[in-house]
């Protein structure tokens, strides 16, 4: 969406017919953001739609066409983020909406996560890569990756272990991969 | 049953103290992102959706604004009014009688913004006293015990003035730590002048130059660290910076003091980040578990020796 040069001007001045109108374009998909990140929370909704507008407001010197939708999305977010960590909303929630999004991110391709998780796999020796990818994706238990590969269960075991700690390895600095490993593959 | 931090909340913490790196910005961007972008879909505005928009907008243009509601209640005018002519006739009587309030904080450092748009951070276990509104000549607020630190707002036109029971510190608008201890009242100039003065002398103060009374004497020294004006911040992050800094910070923050058993443990170098939930006796843990040292608090002097 843009917004026109004239109605920022008009709010760079202090119109606050003009604000109304930016308000108004952009006033609903803040609250549904809220309002789905906070679990249908109304007060808390309204309360964070009020603060970014009046924050805004208080920065329209700042204002510029092109960014205005980004600049009310991450004045949304800092607010967002900020009330999760007092836990003023529902944590349990949105760490469960959290996970799920980074499950379904992991198997989309075309999505970054899922990039990075690819990446760092395709690094992993070809047998260990295969143990992996047996264990992980198509869900085999060891029994069965011993049978399918002609390996003993030790053996697989041990590739197994050693996958996941190769990819810790990798991301040495808590990174995001590490995160995601933790989710998925119970270590 | 999660006994550590769920994972998103280490992400929006590192956030939150620029730690995040690029692969975990971009989880928790695509995370938040999708949320956005899906916030519409299952929402379900029945008929209070203009109720809402217009509760929220008038909520928003109150406050920008103001003066807008007097266009809607008219009568306002003439109770303002009134209440300016009440106002008139009693201020000159009332203004020796400033309400005086008393703020103290515990074990946690807290801030409060005066009448005039100063803005004060008070340390653990400060007392400080000051006037609802502040006189028409001057404005004066009272440091009883602890640690503070002082934006103060420019008013040319009144003087302000932070007294303690052995000094008083008076500028026009700047920002300075003042810190009261058994032995003695310090001054810390952070922006800007200020002066100190009592009853045994008077010393100008330049960014970066510290006061002490103590001994019965005012003395001028330079400071080239930064605690002084830090110790408030909410996220404080150290990396490889000296053992004694952190101390010195903890000094301001908790309003406690420290002492090394040996002066050479003092400068080993630690990494520690500091947010608003941790309280002294954590971040001392912190500590020991870091540098291997034994903290031993008794009261507010804590000792550091070898373990």
């Amino acid at each position: 969406m843009q917004t026109s040069t004239d109605l920022l001007t008009q709010i760079r001045k202090g119109d606050v017919a003009s604000f109304n109108i930016l308000y108004n374009t952009y006033w609903e998909k803040l609250y549904g953001f809220a309002y789905k990140i906070s679990k249908g929370d109304k007060p808390l909704s309204e309360q964070i739609v009020q603060d970014i507008f009046i924050y805004i407001w208080e920065r329209k010197s700042e204002l510029k066409v092109n960014n205005i939708e980004a600049y009310l999305f991450q004045a949304a977010k800092f607010q967002l983020f900020s009330y999760y960590r007092k836990q003023k909303l529902d944590t349990v929630y949105i760490e469960e909406n959290f996970e799920t999004y980074v499950t379904e991110a992991t198997l989309t391709e075309d999505n970054p996560v899922y990039e990075l998780l690819r990446n760092a796999i395709e690094k992993l020796p070809e047998k260990r890569k295969e143990i992996l990818l047996l264990s992980k994706i198509q869900g085999l238990n060891i029994q069965e990756i011993a049978e399918q590969l002609n390996l003993s269960p030790q053996t697989v075991k041990n590739q197994l272990t050693a996958a996941v700690k190769q990819l810790k390895d990798e991301f040495k600095d808590v990174s995001v991969l590490l995160v995601l490993l933790e989710l998925y593959y119970t270590l | 049953m999660k006994l550590t931090k769920h994972i998103l909340r280490k992400l929006v913490d590192k956030f939150f103290t620029n730690k995040i790196n690029d692969n975990e910005q971009a989880v928790l961007d695509g995370f938040v992102r999708s949320e956005y972008d899906t916030a519409l879909d299952n929402i379900s505005f029945t008929t209070d959706k203009e109720h809402t928009r217009d509760a929220i907008w008038s909520t928003i243009e109150n406050t920008i604004n103001p003066t807008a509601k007097l266009r809607y209640l008219p009568y306002l005018n003439y109770v303002a009014a009134a209440v300016i002519v009440v106002a008139l006739i009693c201020v000159p009587f009332l203004r020796n009688h400033e309400k005086m309030l008393t703020y103290s904080t515990g074990a946690a450092i807290d801030s409060i913004q005066l009448a005039d748009g100063s803005q004060i951070f008070l340390g653990a276990n400060t007392t400080l006293e000051y006037p609802e509104q502040f006189d028409r000549k001057q404005r004066v607020v009272f440091l009883k015990t602890g640690n503070a630190f002082f934006q103060v707002h420019r008013d040319v036109s009144k003087p302000f003035m932070v007294k303690s029971e052995e000094l008083t510190t008076q500028v026009l608008g700047t920002s300075f730590n003042v810190r009261i201890t058994d032995s003695a009242t310090a001054v810390t100039v952070a922006t800007g002048k200020v002066n100190i003065s009592n009853a045994k002398g008077s010393v100008d103060l330049l960014p970066n130059e510290k006061g002490v009374w103590a001994n019965n004497t005012i003395t001028k020294e330079n400071v080239d660290d930064a605690e002084f004006k830090n110790w408030f911040k909410p996220y404080l992050s150290f990396k490889g910076v000296t053992l004694k800094s952190v101390t010195d910070l903890l000094e301001y923050k908790f309003n406690v003091r420290f002492e090394y058993t040996q002066e050479s443990i003092n400068d080993q170098k630690v990494n520690i980040y500091i947010t608003p939930e941790d309280s002294l006796p954590e971040i001392l843990n912190n500590l020991e578990f870091i540098t291997q040292l034994k903290f031993n608090s008794n009261d507010q002097l804590i000792t550091v020796k070898n373990n």
